[in-house]
């Protein structure tokens, strides 16, 4: 759902109009200079149209992006989309970032959706504010209006001599009417939009002063460090605080309840150890003596649960799709292929713990955090201490990575809790273990799959049984099997030209707290899929590629369900025959390899996008060694080329670790991975070559952020078959290191 | 608790503090010094890399006591004027995302470049695989390294 959706394009353009968004700064900034907060006290803005653009009096333009920037590049696209209708040069833009406010729409930043859902939003925006400039200065210069033109923060006249810049027009132009219906441009005509722009923060960056969550200090701060409960549901049967109060620096240690189901985004629950210093708050946590009650949960085994996935997995599940008659096809089929799929439970694990600092006032509470979702956050935060949401404010500061961990923010109610208790302003920090061992994790699930091949090796029946917990149970705890839009990720969209197919999903209970993570299920449904799809080519001794092209089809839309019937974004199988030939093309598909090397090659549709990876293994010992990695991408309009490049390059990165190494694993409801040592993330001396490759475009634009992270572990797994033989059908591909 | 006095990035500070405490929380909760990153706390991720005398070091694991009379170098002083080689072959290949990760990097390769003035691929790999970046920007990292070696070596 989308909040700027709901916004007719009037209300969205008066956004925030009279809010006091006061964001101009007096000092004239450098280049296409990013900050998070106006510093306190400023002038308001003379001209601010909307809630996404003001200019001040002296010129300074400020755009104000209302996603959160967690490394896939919101700050700078979408302020790219507003400065291109605008009219101003990419160096005369300030950026700054929205506090959580429902003036903005939709602010939570996830399904990789902030380019697609605000392409034309945004650019209105710009637009509008130009048009208002464009028509002060036709009053001033007593014209008609069609004789000026907005370029390079100046209106001019079409005489070619008269100009006027934004700042001696800015006045005049908030006393004007806004546009009813601004006039966006051609995409020929696109000065910023398609050109390889640098990542606003990236000057900061590499400075040392981009705010994280981590780097908040308010002044009269204290530092807290939270002894979680070891399972989810889990409660202190008793607790003795006496020793860790003894550490120098330790203020105090407050109980926190904790959570039971629905956990929702409740805080676990536990001990906080509030100090002086974050390191004297986890000196302390070591001298605590607790002994929990485990609870439900505290018999949970990721071992045996998976075993009791595969078994329901192998017996009939409810009807997600159906077409023909499954049944039929297998009795009367020449081959059976089967195949079953396993990928474990994983941790996002950003470089940035959580981390959130909060200020609980007499009648008003102040958050600095890392969040995705800052609305969600200042409703929940208001909830919790009985304010009106108008009492409470939400600073986004930049996010230390977040892969939808940041969406949920338990660790910010968390430091609410701790500032009510010692009434005063709180960083709660969260180190690597608590990270790992207290995560919305990732669902583990088990994918069966069974298909009847003709005399031409296609298949002529499809049966695909998904099983995992769904995300849905944190939400409500009687969430038995997945969602319809978890299905929607990869599994019930397939696109497979098969005559009789059935999609089935059985029932798994959760007994972690499950949450989405880059790219949610469409990472072990493009895992399943494209094995499969592998097995049954090598059944029929056919090129894979050759046979995926053939399975896709006449290039046309599918659609799966009424929705999609009116939208604007259907399954295109051209389009990913496309990427597929593309990868293929590029990485030498096809060409002979040297003993022990090979290429697989996958494709997967997500987030409207289309990608196909090839990856080229050299095999040393028994362990992969991936050579490089061609990845083939169609989002449609390119807003930033170089980010979109950037994205698939994390995204490899990040699909090649879930594959080699990704793995959390329970026993007697305690994970047992604790950082990096356990749960190892791919480094330098393992980064591949990777070669993107952009399809030129000019439909909708649509997500990066996720859809380069499904393709890589079969593609992966199919290149370490095809250099070895061994055939990879449960990850990871290397063993646990606990 | 005890008084010391530490040297970082050519200033001297007075800190009160467990001679136990890690570095990195020196730093950042006595100093403000916040361009030091938390990643791990165990040598794990390279995310807090700082410079004791001109040697990448893992602040998180380095107690105060331990550092002695060395001098401290952080991101915020890598360079008097913010354009070290690396720091401008980074905006040059438009390196970070997240960023989290990249005061560590860039510490790490510094080192790195100093005492090896153009690495070679494995001597890249070498350096850099004590840093971790979640979000995978390795590639960019490397290319950003040649970069700066190349403007560094030309110089005599
Ligand atoms: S925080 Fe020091 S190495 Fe990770
Ligand atoms: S840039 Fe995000 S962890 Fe490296």
């Amino acid at each position: 759902m989308n909040g700027i959706t709901k916004l007719n394009r009037r209300q969205f353009l008066q956004a925030g109009i009279g809010s006091g968004a006061a964001l101009a700064l007096a000092v004239s900034a450098p280049p296409a200079k990013a900050a998070l907060f106006a510093p306190p006290g400023e002038p308001k803005p003379a001209f601010a149209p909307n809630a996404f653009v003001s200019i001040g009096r002296d010129g300074q333009v400020t755009i104000t992006v209302s996603r959160s920037e967690m490394g896939q590049g919101v700050r700078t696209s979408m302020a790219m989309l507003v400065a291109e209708e605008l009219e101003v040069t990419w160096q005369q833009v300030r950026i700054e970032q929205a506090t959580g406010h429902p003036k903005f729409g939709n602010q939570n930043t996830d399904g990789s959706r902030s380019v697609r859902t605000l392409f034309q939003p945004l650019r209105q925006a710009g637009a509008a504010a130009r048009e208002m400039l464009e028509r002060a200065a036709a009053k001033s210069w007593s014209c008609p209006p069609e004789e000026c033109r907005g370029a390079g923060g100046e209106v001019h006249h079409k005489d070619g001599k008269r100009r006027l810049a934004y700042a001696k027009l800015a006045e005049a132009a908030a006393a004007l009417e806004l546009p009813e219906n601004p006039k966006l441009k051609k995409h020929a005509d696109f000065k910023i939009i398609g050109k390889d722009i640098k990542g606003v923060d990236v000057p900061d960056i590499v400075h040392g002063k981009a705010r994280y969550g981590l780097d908040v200090t308010v002044p009269g701060m204290v530092y807290a460090s939270v002894e979680h409960v070891p399972v989810v549901g889990a409660t202190i049967e008793s607790f003795s605080a006496d020793e860790a109060k003894k550490v120098a620096g330790v203020l105090d240690v407050i109980k926190l309840d904790s959570a039971q189901p629905p956990v929702v985004f409740k805080p676990l629950g536990g001990l906080a150890v509030v100090a002086e210093n974050s390191w004297a708050a986890f000196k302390g946590r070591e001298k605590l003596e607790v002994k929990w009650n485990a609870g439900p949960n505290g018999a949970f085994d990721t071992e045996a649960f998976a075993k009791s996935m595969s078994e329901t997995a192998k017996k009939p599940g409810h009807v997600v799709r159906t077409e023909g008659d499954v049944d039929a096809a297998f009795a009367a089929a020449d081959q059976i292929v089967e195949g079953e799929y396993y990928v474990p439970l994983l941790a996002h694990a950003s470089m940035e713990p959580p981390v959130a600092t909060a200020w609980v006032k007499a009648d008003s509470c102040e958050v600095w955090a890392p969040v995705q979702a800052p609305q969600r956050t200042r409703t929940m935060v208001a909830q919790m201490l009985g304010l009106e949401e108008d009492r409470v404010t939400v600073h986004v500061t930049l996010l230390g990575g977040g892969f939808g961990r940041k969406s949920k923010p338990d660790f910010v109610l968390e430091a609410v809790a701790v500032s009510k208790a010692v009434g005063k302003p709180v960083k709660v920090t969260w180190t690597r273990e608590d990270d790992i061992r207290h995560d919305y994790y990732h669902s583990d699930s088990v994918q069966y799959l069974k298909a009847a091949l003709g005399k031409d090796g296609k298949p002529t029946a499809w049966l695909h049984r998904t099983v995992f917990p769904s995300i849905g149970s944190t939400f409500s705890p009687e969430a038995k099997h997945g969602s319809e839009g978890e299905l929607g990720l990869g599994f019930s969209n397939n696109p497979y030209a098969v005559p009789n197919v059935k999609l089935e999903v059985g029932e798994a209970a959760a007994h972690v707290r499950i949450g989405w993570l880059r790219a949610v299920c469409n990472i072990f449904h493009a895992f399943a899929i494209n094995r499969f799809v592998d097995k049954c080519a090598a059944t029929a001794k056919i090129d894979p590629l050759a046979y995926r092209l053939d399975l896709l089809g006449e290039p046309r839309d599918l659609v799966f369900s009424k929705e999609e019937e009116s939208s604007p974004y259907k399954l295109n199988t051209g389009r990913l025959k496309k990427v597929l030939q593309v990868a293929a093309d590029k990485a030498g598909w096809g060409k002979s390899t040297p003993k022990g090397q090979g290429r697989g090659i996958a494709c997967h549709y997500s987030f409207h996008s289309y990608i196909a990876q090839v990856v080229h293994v050299e095999m040393k010992n028994g362990d992969p060694i991936v050579r490089r990695v061609d990845v083939a991408v169609d989002c449609g309009t390119v807003v930033n080329p170089d980010n979109v490049r950037a994205q698939m390059e994390g995204a490899v990165v990040f699909g090649l670790t879930l594959a080699l190494n990704g793995m959390i694993s329970a026993r007697e409801g305690r994970v047992l991975q604790g950082n990096f040592d356990t749960y190892p993330m791919l480094r330098m001396p393992e980064m591949p070559e990777v070669q993107v490759h952009l399809i030129e475009s000019d439909a909708l634009p649509t997500g990066i952020g996720e859809p380069g992270v499904p393709p890589l572990a079969p593609a992966l797994a199919a290149a370490i078959e095809a250099a070895s033989g061994v055939a990879v059908d449960r990850l990871p591909v290397r063993p646990a290191r606990v | 608790m005890t008084n010391k006095n530490i040297k970082v990035n050519g200033k001297t500070h007075s800190v009160e503090a467990d001679p136990k405490m890690p570095l990195l929380w020196v730093l950042r909760d006595l100093l403000g010094l916040t361009g030091t990153k938390f990643g791990c706390g165990a040598a794990h991720c390279g995310a807090c890399t700082v410079h004791l005398d001109g040697v990448a070091v893992r602040s998180c694991v380095l107690p105060l006591e331990a550092v002695g009379d060395g001098t401290i170098t952080t991101i915020e002083g890598l360079s008097e004027k913010g354009d070290h080689p690396l720091q401008r072959a980074w905006i040059e290949h438009n390196v970070p995302q997240c960023g989290y990760c990249q005061a560590g990097q860039i510490m790490s390769a510094a080192a790195l470049l100093a005492s090896s003035p153009e690495p070679k691929d494995e001597d890249i790999d070498t350096a850099m695989a004590g840093n971790i970046c979640r979000c995978g920007t390795y590639q960019r990292i490397r290319a950003a390294i040649k970069t700066a070696a190349k403007e560094t070596g030309a110089k005599p």
